[in-house]
């Protein structure tokens, strides 16, 4: 695992190297590998997710403003991911004064960010569809077969590496891989059709 | 192809493909939507499974930001010097000043031994001696340090020295003498 996040990391590290050298595209490539990280991110702060994608889309776009300074002395998605905060909280209070000017102290925004008013709300709809997709989903992993239930179960709830899930589960790396790979794709075949009717 | 593109999909939102297949992979994203639509949908099962929130980046996402970027100056930043390229610079540095001092040293010694065995063969003739380590030899680097007054007097008026109790290459100046 720690091999393949320096793999991820080094890769950030040419991406944005590419960025700060002129070529824009490379920064599409972190955006889309990034982006639903980052509207999680943003969402924990601000519950309306229409309101998060435009926060989020905020952030990277200070984020590339900003990334002329950026010199990696920390992982790109570190960086990234306090922009992304502070983007969240600086809206949320300024939503909270009203649309007034001045600047934002981040621990007046920690105080902030938790009354319950600020929240956003989601729609009857978005709510509907979110339980359609929440059951679909749980129903799909029940049906699943024990190896695999169990292996995307130690990789998403438990936040394990293929390596920690090989040592688990007492099988080769590539049977982790596997295992978790089909268990989306059965997954996946639920979702799609649910998704396409909407 | 397909079942080996969803497999990458599912190790890079894993953080467990290598960097070559993962840029290969940004790549196919970029050029194939329904790929990228894949890659959605495995992100909104996560999302499902760890938040039980099925929230996700828009589907345009990517291009809003990429047309918003591209009104944005580009950077034009010059490659900083990594540390592996600043140990090449500094190794390959080394190396040419070793190799120069090499050659300059080498160019010396052969100078001062066809100079020291013109010497010895003057000195054997003057004295009739068969005792060659008697003879008085002649510093080896006059012959350069001749060449150098002879172009330094020619030009500034100036006279190098390499005596032992001087420092080498002292510069006596001779104000207004020829």
């Amino acid at each position: 695992m720690k091999g393949h996040t320096r793999a991820s990391e080094l890769l950030d590290q040419e991406l944005v190297e590419k960025v700060q050298s002129g070529d824009k595209t490379a920064y599409d490539h972190l955006v889309r590998k990034y982006q639903h990280k980052i509207i999680l991110l943003v969402n924990r702060y601000v519950k309306d997710p229409s309101e998060a994608q435009d926060i989020a889309q905020e952030a990277f776009i200070k984020a590339y403003r900003a990334l002329g300074n950026f010199r990696g002395d920390s992982a790109f998605y570190t960086w990234l991911y306090r922009i992304a905060i502070n983007t969240a909280k600086n809206y949320l209070v300024s939503r909270a004064r009203r649309h007034t000017e001045f600047e934002v102290d981040v621990y007046e925004a920690e105080q902030v960010q938790n009354l319950p008013q600020l929240k956003g709300l989601d729609t009857p709809e978005r709510e509907l569809l979110n339980d359609e997709i929440i059951n679909a989903i749980q129903s799909a992993i029940d049906k699943l077969p024990e190896d695999m239930r169990v292996a995307i179960m130690l990789r998403e709830f438990e936040g394990m590496s293929y390596e920690e899930i090989a040592q688990t589960m007492e099988c080769p790396v590539g049977t982790v891989r596997s295992r978790i790979f089909r268990a989306r794709e059965a997954i996946d075949n639920k979702l799609q059709p649910l998704l396409e009717t909407r | 192809m397909h079942d080996e593109i969803n497999q990458l999909i599912s190790q890079f939102i894993d953080d467990e493909l290598s960097r070559e297949d993962s840029l290969r992979l940004l790549r196919i994203l970029k050029d194939r939507p329904e790929v990228e639509e894949k890659m959605r949908r495995f992100e909104l099962t996560r999302a499902v499974m760890t938040r039980k929130k099925a929230v996700l980046a828009d589907a345009d996402f990517v291009k809003k930001i990429s047309q918003q970027i591209a009104q944005e100056p580009s950077f034009l930043i010059p490659k900083k010097s990594s540390f592996n390229n600043l140990l090449i610079s500094s190794a390959l540095a080394v190396a040419a000043s070793v190799a120069i001092v090499t050659v300059l040293v080498l160019r010396d010694v052969s100078n001062g031994s066809e100079n020291g065995r013109q010497s010895m063969v003057v000195a054997d003739a003057g004295r009739q001696s068969t005792q060659p380590q008697e003879v008085e030899e002649v510093p080896l680097m006059q012959p350069v340090d001749a060449r150098f007054n002879e172009y330094l007097q020619a030009h500034r008026g100036s006279l190098y020295i390499a005596e032992p109790t001087i420092h080498p290459y002292a510069r006596l100046a001779g104000y207004g003498q020829p």
